[in-house]
């Protein structure tokens, strides 16, 4: 190899994409030549010291991170309010129903929430139950209602029944908070119940004409005339119950009786709320 | 999100502007999730989302020309700290504050390749340009690089604005 030779292919040789053939030539040429080895080393604490320099950067994404989430929730929430930024050049429109269908998916991949369950099934189980570990027991910030009042109006446009949501309340325990989230693309009132102590999860939406097809998959128990479906994702248990006119899925970190506990209760709840769902 | 700091550090560099920087990497991740039936399973999601970055990125700088635009000339350089410190730190500060002089296609491979480590083939897909581009790119810019800090370490601060210039100047022609 000659020397300019090894100055073109310098970027190839430092980033490992040559052959196995040329790196041989590129070392031996580097071994014999002063100068050439000489101009390697420079350039190599010149990338050392950008390196540093760059990424002694005090950078916060903390503020743009909220910005996303809270972009991509009034998107889910309401396909129809896109927001500024709508398309890059490379990026051509695409039916509504898709951009809500591939949401959860790309929000998982992009936020690196679930990656774990990314290798199993798919979802809306896996989603509620990456969504309670990650907003519920890792505590992640999100805006979240805890005026009651707010919140009975937001279970309104939800499409749930206000009264309903105290309902599900089991004994000890109170509403502690809410907001809305997307799970598989649906969009689901996210309630936080507490005793204090624990804290569960509860999503609901109005029961779709089709059911959850993910229930087929889940163990099924039927008690008090109440079908409960229960399944396991990680430390997570998720209990789902689909009665009149609601789906409710329970999301506990607790153990997986508790899961089927609190599920069976809340479709108790359900059942006889005011509205009877 | 785990891109995110990424894609915010290399977006400040490149645009010296930290609100516009923020805008742009909030734009990048809004439409990397309406158009993430576009990505390939299996290919490098981190690579998927600089290319959407530096899309966005033309894409705007084309607005913007379109504009008068006000070049900003650089600051001198710290050349005290740096010829005088020794500091690892304060040399990997004045390397940083020289890729300011640089243009935005010279501070756009060195943050992928150096910074960021990406591979010369991802660069080129990022940049949406041919391999031997990138290669050459990166040689002209880490010459660049040095041209601006040559002067700092001789103590001056105009022959870096010139090499902004020359650079400036490239740029317009390419």
């Amino acid at each position: 190899m000659t020397c300019s030779e090894i100055a073109g292919l310098a970027p190839l040789y430092r980033s490992g994409e040559l052959d196995r053939v040329r790196t041989a030539a590129f070392d031996a040429h580097i071994e014999d030549c002063p100068q050439c080895a000489s101009e390697m080393r420079d350039e190599k604490r010149l990338d050392d010291l950008l390196r540093a320099g760059v990424l002694a950067d005090t950078i916060s994404a903390a503020p743009l991170d909220r910005r996303v989430r809270e972009q991509i929730d009034a998107e889910l929430a309401d396909p129809a309010r896109v927001g500024p930024p709508r398309a890059a050049p490379s990026v051509p429109q695409r039916p509504r129903w898709r951009v809500a269908a591939i949401g959860a998916v790309a929000a998982l991949l992009l936020f690196a929430v679930g990656y774990r369950h990314l290798s199993q099934t798919h979802s809306v189980y896996a989603d509620a139950a990456t969504d309670h570990r990650h907003e519920v027991v890792d505590a992640h910030w999100r805006p979240w209602l805890t005026d009651t009042t707010a919140i009975a109006a937001l279970a309104e446009r939800s499409g749930v029944d206000s009264r309903a949501i105290l309902a599900l309340a089991p004994p000890g325990y109170r509403l502690a908070r809410a907001k809305r989230c997307a799970l598989a693309g649906r969009p689901f009132l996210h309630l936080v119940y507490s005793n204090g102590a624990e804290e569960f999860s509860a999503y609901l939406r109005p029961r779709d004409a089709q059911p959850l097809a993910e229930l087929a998959g889940a163990a099924s128990a039927t008690a008090s005339g109440v079908t409960v479906y229960t399944k396991d994702f990680g430390p997570e248990h998720v209990g789902c119950v689909q009665t009149g006119g609601v789906t409710a899925m329970i999301v506990t970190d607790e153990s997986a009786a508790a899961a089927s506990d609190l599920t069976r209760l809340a479709g108790v709840a359900l059942a006889s709320s005011p509205r009877n769902f | 999100m785990p891109h995110s700091i990424g894609l915010l550090r290399v977006a400040r560099r490149l645009t010296s502007d930290s609100a516009f920087a923020e805008d742009l990497v909030q734009e990048t991740l809004l439409l990397a999730w309406r158009s993430f039936d576009q990505f390939r399973a299996g290919t490098n999601v981190r690579a998927w989302l600089f290319r959407i970055m530096f899309n966005a990125f033309y894409a705007q700088r084309r607005r913007l020309r379109a504009r008068p635009v006000l070049v900003p000339m650089p600051q001198g350089l710290e050349a005290e700290s740096f010829a005088s410190g020794g500091e690892a730190l304060l040399e990997a500060a004045a390397v940083a504050r020289a890729l300011e002089t640089l243009s935005e296609e010279h501070r756009g491979v060195l943050l992928l390749a150096v910074v960021e480590g990406f591979t010369c083939r991802e660069v080129a897909a990022i940049l949406s340009v041919p391999i031997g581009t990138v290669m050459s790119r990166l040689n002209r810019a880490r010459r660049a690089l040095r041209n601006a800090l040559e002067p700092s370490l001789r103590g001056e601060h105009e022959p870096a604005a010139s090499t902004a210039a020359v650079d400036y100047m490239e740029n317009q022609a390419s």
